[in-house]
């Protein structure tokens, strides 16, 4: 069997932050874990719907595709404390600055 | 046997042997070459000297002229034959009809000749079929360049063009490569958009083409380009519809918008900045140093990444819920670090001698520790696949590919491992290990790969001279010369 | 879309039951039989014809060669269950449909349609390739659409979606074969998984297991037991098979009474054919279980420990599976909680129940297409929600589909007229998002109603919806990581553990070998892994994806993007893009759970179990408390495999994974404890390098030899204090090299590398010409008797040592031998 690939780990890293869940659904780092939930299935319901606008979220670097596998994966993360922690942290400095 | 450091088993495996070319076939080729350049061009010049009177005196009949009209063609394929191969036969698909012009052309040498027939297969995006077998030089390495950016590895295009900037004397580097095979390059890096990679291609390029590209790439980047050169070198270079629309957008946004470039706002906080620093990396372009140790700072300076942090996260972490927040809260930090290590180990530039905060010590360390483990993978690469060892042959494009990995490893390391780290490392396994496996290369292909051999005994020359292997300097000169020997 | 009805499945090793979700209620589906659970057990006779439950249970005891029961430890080994009668061999993903198939038809005389979807349970350890065999049986049993939940989120979501209880809990499910415990917390009305833990190879057959081993015991001190000389024989196995049902039936009665009889007409164990009857206490099956109930006890506190959970922590357990009603198990569970065990739920269906309420927050509908009820006249409308959620005002969003003839306002009413919304106006793609409220704790239905600019109704195909408040439940999550394995032996994760289903995940990779055009099958393949190791060889390798058939060449370091797709019913899709080229690698690949071949286990076991001693001696050697704890369960789990090999060895092919599994844990736990020791170890050779070549260089070393030592040392010196490993690595080399050029001089290593020479001289490639340099050697040693450290003699000794290194295979191994022996 040969084995195959190395990774590009720039893009994944960057990548990675780029998907930060805070910015995938759109909400503010400091929002109850209710609030997550209820953005999340909106959002769900919009993407299912497919309305245009649900298809996009911004970040500092610009505006990236939202998928609902991005979305479902975006809850399941903010929902283990742990993990929020981190997410948290990285969305304070990396949402777009609003208008 | 060796000893680290006394004796290097120089011509045990007796020196660098090229292939013997035999002298008298050479010649006969170049004398037939000779012969036809006379007969062709006895016979054009007559043609164009007997029209030019003819048109002269007036007395050009219309079926002549038009016949007159379908031979120039031909003339030009004899007065100026690369110019034809390449920018009236090559882009229309007649690649065979390209070679025969080279062939031609007394700027080509023939044994030139099937690399540019390889080069013109790659950059037609055709299936090469005997790529294993062709010679390493100029040409083909600059063909696994374009094949290397066409399928994204810009990584690995961009080492074969650094190393084809970093040529020694000696090595040749013909002019038409140089203006035709980089252009291709430039072309399809522009063709993305991709403006730092184009500059970076345009470097090792020359003619007009190549220069206008250049111009453009850094005006996008940001440089300041003056308008009137801009559209000079737009007049002068060729294929002035494709680069007119680029070269227009340039000027339209310098005149319109000088200041719009800062449209996309500096990041502000010190994460965007990282964030950022990494797209840029994952964008191949260059990161220095200094950009990273200047985060380094932002991020200890706000704050961010010290114990006070750790405590607001601790507590973050206790009114969340989580059970043991002391791992979660170091896990944050540990990513930072590490991501920053990352940086370091591909950034360009010197490290400072003397660590200035535990921060970048932490950081500097484990850059040192990623790139000393990339260099001996990268060598391990090359020395399981040592040709002697397992019989079968490696074929001299790839066994250049993974030196020039080795190479692009090794570099980056001298500025940041320190030469006391490098010094070990060559003189335990790289000396030794990378002569027998140019020797191997050198025994397995003879001439075909004498270019490539010459470039890496050449380099490590300069790498023992680096690390202060006097013997070795003077072992790889002579190997280097007897290389280039057998190469021309 | 809310009045739909769902169902879940309940595919047990010993049982299978099946219940329905309407939106308000969930009930248990009983059989032709009258009963609520369905032995999984398949009879095939001599026509083919397929016996499945209660009747087909009377086989195993009669006709043991074309009965099967308990193959789901087989699921996804692709082993083939031969039934001597027909011929037939069928694989455990057949046998299982044969049981899927009959709960169908149960269903179908409940409620008059046979479903079309439903929610199958598996065990939470399952890896993908038995997941999809699950999913495959479904398929074949005439489903046509399959999703999996993991069986302790069904218990979990069954005890708690509608009482409001919050917390930490614990769902300990002991089933015929396997143990699982779980551990989950509800917060705010979101129910989590935190943990999963448990033993792939304990159950209620190894209790079973037990008890047969004292009646044969027993029976043995009486003399009965003459007819299972032979187990193996096909008599043997067919008394042993009723003997174990005598058995389970004794042990079942012992939960209710104080003793019980095993009892046996005309067994034929005795070799004679008359009755025989042991009676047993219960005092002594819980003698005899208690080691299995101890190991899972200890299961259970390690997955508290994983978790920084203390028993206390713990607001409830749910406890799961027909062994759990043991009194001895319950008893032990009570002490270990402070007896706060879940009441009033039925342990042996609590799992269909979830899963039908699963189906129900998916939206599963099980009605077929043709009875759907016809769509309203009216304008098309899409409406998405929710189907289950524990917000009690979540957003609905609804998108009218026809281009023309749109209503202008839209407004959505509760059908119990507790709440009415607001009027919405349409946007202009024609979509509107209202939040509706809910009323707690039960299914709300609502009436969707259009009004145009004149504020006259519209009609719309969708009239109504209903949304059902409760527990919400996450995408149940992965049990362990899926990733791809890398050049280097590491694994690039792609799904962490936990991660929701469905998921889908690209990253870019670079090729590191070229690959031609045109090329097969070998040219270039991405292993897909699953498994928590980071080295890749360690995990489970479930998928291989092949670039094959390149049109054009492919050089090396080329980038590829991989993505990685895997949906709710555990089928796992690949792709490959190459930039630039536009060709796409497609693959659904997966590799069957490997049957270990026993020869090929048993040479592992030795050489596992040479590693593990030399791993426990540098542990203990130096004394690092992290790889102690690492290796803790070593010792215990060899000997189980131990104890496994020879029923494997008999063929026993339960016995034999069981073996195989055992074996990648313990490669694990030897993994993570080296990894651990690697500083150490590093640490320790460091000190023993600069002992032992330290006095070599400074007495026989060159000056120059000597700078440069110092100077390595230095170095390595400082890499210590860094803590950086490759670095010291490679100070210690040189140092090392150095060391031997200097021992090199010593002329006391000539003489000693010659006595080795002459030892070994038949391991010499060429024999001959070895024993002749041998002889010379011998002469020069003649001539100079006295060796000089500058003289001739060293020098051409030297030089006759240099060649004969040459004559040996491995040089390098060679000389750190003899080096090392050498030095005193």
């Amino acid at each position: 069997m040969i084995r195959a690939v190395e990774t590009d780990d720039f893009e994944n890293l960057s990548r990675a932050h780029a998907e930060n869940p805070f910015l995938v659904l759109g909400v503010d780092p400091s929002a109850t874990a209710a609030e997550i939930e209820r953005q999340g299935q909106r959002l769900l319901s919009e993407l299912a719907a497919g309305l245009d606008g649900a298809r996009r979220y911004e970040t500092v670097f610009g505006a990236r595709a939202r998928t609902s596998e991005l979305v479902r994966s975006a809850i399941a993360e903010l929902r283990d404390p742990a993990r929020r922690l981190a997410h948290e942290w990285w969305a304070r400095g990396l949402a777009a600055p609003s208008p | 046997m060796t000893t680290a450091g006394v004796a290097i088993p120089l011509g045990r495996r007796g020196s660098v042997p090229g292939e013997r070319v035999r002298p008298g076939r050479v010649n006969l080729r170049a004398v037939v070459r000779l012969l036809v350049w006379m007969a062709l061009w006895g016979t054009v010049l007559r043609n164009v000297g007997a029209t030019v009177g003819a048109w002269a005196g007036g007395s050009l009949s219309a079926g002549t002229t038009i016949l007159i009209g379908v031979v120039i063609p031909a003339w030009l394929f004899v007065l100026v034959p690369s110019w034809f191969a390449f920018r009236v036969a090559a882009p229309r698909g007649m690649r065979r009809l390209a070679v025969a012009a080279c062939w031609m052309s007394p700027m080509v040498r023939l044994r030139d000749l099937p690399s540019i027939a390889a080069y013109l297969e790659i950059a037609a995006d055709r299936p090469c079929p005997a790529w294993g077998e062709l010679p390493v030089d100029a040409w083909t390495a600059l063909a696994a360049a374009v094949q290397a950016d066409r399928r994204r590895s810009l990584q690995q295009a961009t080492r074969i063009v650094d190393a084809l900037a970093h040529l020694p004397a000696g090595a040749r580097f013909p002019w038409l490569a140089r203006v035709h095979a980089v252009e291709t390059l430039v072309l399809a890096a522009v063709a993305r958009h991709d403006w730092t990679t184009a500059a970076r291609y345009a470097r090792i390029g020359r003619g007009r083409l190549v220069r206008l590209l250049g111009l453009v790439a850094r005006g996008d980047e940001g440089a300041v380009i003056p308008t009137p050169p801009l559209w000079r070198a737009w007049l002068l270079a060729p294929m002035r519809r494709t680069t007119f629309a680029l070269v227009r957008a340039l000027a339209w946004r310098r005149a319109v918008a000088p200041v719009a470039r800062a449209a996309t706002p500096a990041p502000v906080t010190v994460h965007a900045r990282h964030v950022a620093l990494l797209e840029a990396a994952a964008r191949n372009q260059e990161i220095h140093v200094d950009d990273v140790l200047a985060l380094a700072a932002a991020w200890q300076d706000e704050g961010e990444i010290g114990d006070g942090a750790l405590a607001r996260l601790r507590a973050r972490a206790l009114e969340l819920g989580v059970r043991d927040g002391e791992a979660p809260a170091l896990a944050v930090r540990e990513r930072v670090l590490d991501e920053l290590a990352h940086l370091l180990a591909r950034a360009e530039g010197e490290l400072p001698r003397t660590a200035t905060s535990p921060v970048i010590e932490t950081m500097a360390n484990r850059a040192r520790e990623r790139q000393i483990a990339r260099i001996k993978g990268a060598f391990a690469a090359l020395a399981t696949l040592d040709p002697d060892r397992h019989g079968s042959a490696l074929p001299p494009l790839e066994a250049w590919e993974r030196w020039l990995a080795l190479r692009a490893a090794w570099e980056r390391a001298e500025h940041t491992a320190g030469r006391a780290a490098l010094a070990t490392l060559w003189r335990s396994s790289v000396r030794d290990g990378l002569w027998s496996f140019c020797c191997a290369i050198s025994h397995q292909h003879g001439a075909r790969a004498a270019w490539a051999v010459f470039v890496m005994f050449d380099w490590m020359a300069d790498r023992a001279e680096y690390v202060g292997d006097m013997v070795a300097v003077l072992a790889n000169r002579e190997n280097a010369r007897l290389a280039l020997a057998s190469a021309r | 879309m809310g009045s739909g009805i769902h169902v879940g499945i309940d595919l047990g090793t010993s049982n299978s039951a099946v219940a329905l979700f309407d939106g308000d209620n969930v009930s248990v589906v009983t059989n032709a039989g009258g009963e609520t659970l369905t032995p999984s057990v398949v009879r095939v006779d001599a026509r083919g014809a397929r016996t499945v439950g209660r009747r087909a249970v009377r086989g195993l005891d009669g006709d043991p060669g074309n009965t099967r029961a308990e193959w789901k430890r087989l699921m996804g080994t692709g082993e083939r269950l031969p039934f001597e009668a027909s011929g037939a061999a069928l694989l455990p993903e057949e046998l299982s449909a044969e049981v899927l198939a009959s709960l169908l038809a149960d269903v179908r005389d409940a409620a008059g349609f046979t479903p079309r979807a439903a929610v199958i349970s598996t065990p939470a350890l399952f890896e993908l390739p038995q997941n999809h065999a699950t999913t495959r049986a479904g398929r074949l049993a005439g489903l046509e659409e399959v999703v999996l939940i993991q069986e302790p989120i069904a218990s979990a979501i069954a005890a708690g979606w509608r009482a409001g209880h919050e917390g930490s809990w614990l769902v300990f499910d002991l089933g015929g074969g396997t143990l699982d415990v779980s551990l989950l917390e509800t917060a705010d009305g979101r129910l989590r998984v935190l943990d999963h833990g448990g033993d792939n190879f304990l159950g209620g057959k190894d209790m079973d297991g037990a008890l047969v081993e004292w009646a044969i015991a027993a029976l043995d001190r009486r003399g009965q037991a003459g007819g299972l000389a032979d187990r193996t024989s096909p008599r043997g196995r067919r008394l042993l098979a009723r003997l174990r049902m005598a058995c389970e039936q004794a042990k079942i009665e012992l939960s209710r009474a104080e003793h019980a009889t095993i009892a046996l007409s005309e067994s034929g164990i005795d070799g004679g054919g008359s009755d025989l009857e042991i009676e047993i206490a219960r005092g002594e099956l819980d003698a005899l279980v208690a080691p299995f109930i101890a190991r899972s006890l200890t299961a259970v506190q390690g997955l508290l420990a994983r978790n920084q959970h203390a028993p206390g922590d713990v607001a409830r357990v749910v406890l799961v599976g027909g062994p759990t009603l043991m009194p001895a198990l319950r008893t032990r569970i009570g002490e270990l909680f402070g007896g706060r065990i879940a009441a009033g739920i039925d342990p042996m269906t609590i799992v269909a129940r979830g899963a039908a309420l699963y189906a129900g927050s998916v939206g599963l509908d099980a009605t077929p297409a043709a009875r759907a009820p016809a769509p309203n006249a009216g304008l098309p409308v899409r409406i998405e929600h929710p189907s289950v959620t524990a917000d009690l005002e979540p957003f609905v969003v609804g998108r009218c589909l026809s281009g023309a003839a749109r209503p202008d306002r839209v407004r959505i009413e509760r059908e119990d007229g507790g709440w009415t919304g607001a009027d919405a106006a349409l946007s202009p793609e024609g979509s509107f998002v209202i939040q509706v409220r809910l009323e707690r704790g039960r299914r709300n239905a609502f009436r969707v109603r259009a009004f145009d600019r004149a504020g006259g109704e519209v009609a719309l195909a969708t009239r109504g919806f209903a949304i059902v408040h409760g527990v919400s439940i996450g995408d149940p999550p992965l049990a362990r990581p899926i990733g791809v394995a890398r050049a280097d032996d590491s694994t690039h994760i792609y799904f962490a553990k936990g991660t929701p289903l469905p998921a889908r995940r690209t990253f870019a990779h670079h090729t590191v070998r070229p690959i031609a055009a045109g090329s097969g099958d070998d040219a270039l393949a991405v292993p897909i892994v699953q498994g928590e190791s980071n080295r890749a060889h360690r995990n489970r390798l479930i998928g291989m994806l092949h670039l094959r058939g390149l049109d054009r060449d492919l050089p090396a370091g080329s980038r590829i993007e991989v993505t990685l797709e895997l949906d709710r019913s555990g089928q796992l899709a690949t792709r490959a893009d190459i930039p630039g080229t536009g060709q796409t690698f497609e693959d659904v690949a997966f590799v069957l759970v490997p049957t270990a071949t026993v020869e090929v286990a048993e040479r592992e076991l030795a050489a596992i179990g040479r590693r593990a001693a030399d791993v426990q001696r540098r542990t203990f050697q130096l004394g690092v408390p992290a790889a102690v704890q690492a290796i803790g369960d070593v010792s215990a789990l060899l000997a189980e495999a131990d104890r496994a090999l020879p029923a494997a060895r008999a063929g026993d092919v339960d016995a034999a994974q069981k073996l195989h599994r055992l074996l990648m844990d313990v490669g694990g736990a030897l993994d993570e404890a080296e990894a651990l020791l690697e500083w150490p170890d590093l640490d320790a050779e460091a000190r023993r390098c600069k002992l032992t070549y330290t006095p070599l260089v400074a007495q026989w070393g060159t000056p120059a030899e000597q700078q440069l030592y110092e100077q390595e040392l230095e170095a390595a010196g400082v890499a210590r204090k860094r803590n950086n490993a490759a670095e010291l690595e490679l100070h210690l080399d040189a140092m090392r090299a150095l060391g031997r050029a200097a021992y090199c001089r010593d002329p006391r290593s000539m003489a000693d590398a010659l006595d080795w020479a002459a030892a070994h001289v038949t391991e010499a490639m060429d024999v001959a010409a070895a024993s002749s340099l041998l002889d010379r050697a011998r002469a020069v040693q003649a001539q100079h008797p006295v060796i000089h450290e500058a003289g001739v003699g060293l020098r051409a000794l030297r030089a006759i040592v240099a060649e004969i290194w040459e004559l040996f295979p491995s040089p390098p191994e060679l000389r750190a031998k003899s080096f090392d022996s050498g030095i005193r």
